[in-house]
């Protein structure tokens, strides 16, 4: 799912959405069904979640 | 240089304006109980917007997610400093950039370029904050199936 790019974690979200239907998972040339964007937003979150676990997070007392 | 380049242009390497420029940026939880969560910020365009919804409610109660969308693109003027002025605003254990369909006509090697500034730009945020961890997205397919994108 991930590859890493320059110290950067990638999210390989072409590779998710690339082998999809185009005309049952596009609305236009770019966006996406709401079906398809549910997808999307669930794996940025599984994305996200690992990167969560990576990262050293240090929050300060006023949540800045 | 490609038709919308030449009607703005800023610099050498700088993209001209579309004819309709937007942003929208929202926080969330920056004073309740769930401040002291992990902050994620993603950035991106119109795909990001239409999924940032979708992240925030599978996150709520995990991390805090805000999120800032926009027509601008690595190649913008000034991207540099909007990107910037949303690094100062919180201290963000992830950032998820997905910001490449706005920079299409873009020419590769010019977009490339100034990806890695804002790359650089994401690991300097990394470095004087908490330890973040950047998730970079260089682009979608679209509708119409194109060769993936070079590394």
């Amino acid at each position: 799912m991930v590859e890493e790019l320059g110290g950067i974690t990638t999210d390989a979200l072409f590779a998710l959405l690339d082998p999809l239907d185009r005309t049952s998972h596009w609305t236009d040339t770019y966006h996406h069904t709401p079906e398809t964007v549910a997808i999307e937003a669930a794996h940025v979150a599984t994305a996200v979640v690992a990167a969560i676990g990576r990262a050293v997070v240090e929050p300060d007392g006023d949540g800045s | 240089m490609n038709s919308l380049a030449s009607k703005c242009p800023v610099s050498e390497r700088t993209r001209g304006h579309e004819n309709v420029e937007w942003q929208t940026a929202y926080s969330y939880h920056l004073t309740d109980d769930n401040r002291n969560l992990p902050r994620v910020l993603l950035v991106g365009d119109s795909i990001c917007n239409a999924c940032q919804a979708g992240v925030r409610n599978a996150l709520e109660g995990t991390a805090n997610v805000s999120f800032w969308v926009s027509s601008c693109r690595v190649t913008s003027a000034n991207y540099l400093k909007l990107l910037s002025l949303r690094f100062s605003e919180a201290r963000f254990g992830v950032i998820h950039f997905n910001n490449g369909l706005h920079s299409l006509l873009t020419s590769t090697d010019d977009w490339a370029a100034e990806l890695q500034s804002a790359l650089s730009l994401m690991r300097s945020a990394r470095s004087h904050g908490p330890k973040s961890s950047g998730a970079h997205r260089r682009r979608l397919p679209t509708r119409r199936k194109t060769k993936r994108p070079r590394s």
